[in-house]
């Protein structure tokens, strides 16, 4: 049966928006049961608009969005988690833009995929509570390319399959994670990492949030996960995030 | 089947629907009916039209003061001795300025930045006039500068920014207030609104 509702309701993330047309704007909302949407509000430049102020980045809400024959439209937003500290802090807002930047790259429009919108989500609440953000930065880098369908595997060489973690030297992407000593001179485009940014890259793509936060990790050894999850990031897309450029 | 060979005057015509398809907020319908506006249009309002659009591209510049669009440089506003030359808001676009004088309650000079930071966006502080703004700080004796970018993320960051890099030179930085609009509705408004309207209450 063809389904004749007009509108219909979605609980989402503010990803992104732009200007669009005289007053309105368009927004790139991320949901648990549609995915990425690209949606139009109108009158949201205007002091008094009711619905401006829910449909701020990084508000979650609650949406019904009436459907369009070109774009649907957002007809009512209400709030429903606010991130209040990362508003007002410089440093939080800047890692919120590349979060979300990230977030949009990964995620085609109309894609569902709720464990995405999960860690959008919980990515959100340990920034709002600045605790540890590069190490927030990496769990989010190493989860989303494993929800992309990028797994990487870290506990072995790609190429010969050598299991002793001390030979693993270098990571290549293409090749499927780590890359062993010898194999490393036969590939191309591959980052030399050392074992111990290996077994920490490893433990980081498989351990919970909770786990994460309850052990102790140098703030070095984060650094260099940190250049090597970029350039994990940057092979897989094929071009510099925007917010990286800043 | 073959598709009739457009005459001359008709190429003229998709000609100008094409240029004023470019517009922003114009689509292929709204330019032809633009289009066959024109021609019923008499010559001379064609031609004053026309020279309109050329003279703004001739004669409109950067003010080097305050970096507002004008005709004259420095614009009136920045030559005008009746204001408050120690008092600076900083606003994103020129068209900000407009709703700022219609209240006529604001005396001091104004800078604009001709957008805000968004790094989503690709939009950095090199892209927007803050370097014009901080020798303007550095060479005047400023009192006050109001920062008051629009209340959203983007213009959040942009004021921290300023702040932060302007901090040490002049004595004292506002933001404009924000709450509730005038005639708004307290049901329909955000956490935050209400949170920023409780902060910034005032005693009557």
């Amino acid at each position: 049966m063809v389904n004749r509702e007009r509108s219909y309701k979605t609980e989402a993330i503010i990803l992104n928006s732009k200007s669009f047309g005289e007053s309105g704007h368009i927004y790139i909302v991320f949901t648990p049961n549609l995915g990425k949407l690209s949606i139009n509000a109108n009158g949201t430049k205007k002091p008094k608009s009711k619905l401006s102020g829910h449909l701020q980045i990084t508000n979650r809400c609650n949406l019904v969005i009436s459907k369009g024959r070109s774009i649907d439209t957002i007809s009512s937003a209400e709030t429903t988690e606010l991130f209040p500290n990362i508003r007002e802090n410089y440093d939080l807002i800047n890692n919120v833009f590349y979060i979300m930047e990230l977030f949009d790259v990964f995620n085609p429009i109309n894609e569902i995929n709720t464990d995405a919108y999960k860690l959008l989500l919980e990515s959100l609440r340990w920034l709002n509570d600045n605790q540890n953000i590069n190490l927030l930065i990496l769990y989010i880098r190493m989860k989303i390319l494993t929800m992309s369908g990028w797994d990487l595997n870290f506990s072995s060489c790609n190429l010969c399959f050598d299991e002793n973690k001390e030979n693993l030297t270098s990571i290549s992407s293409n090749h499927g994670g780590a890359i062993c000593t010898v194999c490393q001179s036969k590939i191309n485009n591959s980052l030399t990492a050392d074992a111990q940014s290996i077994k920490l890259l490893h433990f980081i793509s498989i351990a919970p949030r909770e786990k994460l936060l309850s052990i102790s990790l140098e703030i070095p050894s984060i650094k260099k996960c940190l250049a090597i999850s970029e350039f994990l990031i940057h092979d897989n897309l094929g071009f510099k995030l925007k917010t990286k450029l800043f | 089947m073959q598709i009739p060979e457009q005459n001359h005057s008709v190429k003229i015509i998709s000609k100008l629907i094409n240029e004023l398809s470019k517009l922003p907020g114009i689509g292929p319908k709204s330019a032809q009916r633009l289009a066959y506006h024109f021609i019923k249009l008499p010559k001379s309002e064609v031609l004053e039209l026309s020279s309109s659009l050329i003279e703004l591209k001739d004669k409109i510049i950067y003010c080097d003061i305050c970096q507002n669009l004008s005709d004259e440089n420095p614009c009136s506003i920045c030559t005008n001795n009746q204001r408050d030359h120690k008092l600076i808001c900083v606003i994103e676009e020129p068209l900000d300025i407009l709703a700022f004088e219609r209240t006529g309650s604001y005396n001091g000079l104004y800078h604009v930045l001709h957008g805000v930071l968004s790094p989503i966006n690709g939009i950095g502080p090199n892209n927007l006039k803050i370097n014009e703004l901080l020798n303007r700080i550095k060479v005047n004796n400023i009192d006050e500068i109001i920062l008051a970018t629009n209340p959203s993320i983007e213009g959040e960051s942009t004021a921290m920014y300023i702040q932060d890099i302007i901090g040490d030179l002049v004595p004292k930085i506002t933001r404009l207030a924000r709450g509730l609009p005038v005639g708004g509705d307290i049901e329909y408004a955000d956490q935050m609104t209400i949170m920023r309207a409780l902060q910034g209450r005032q005693e009557i």
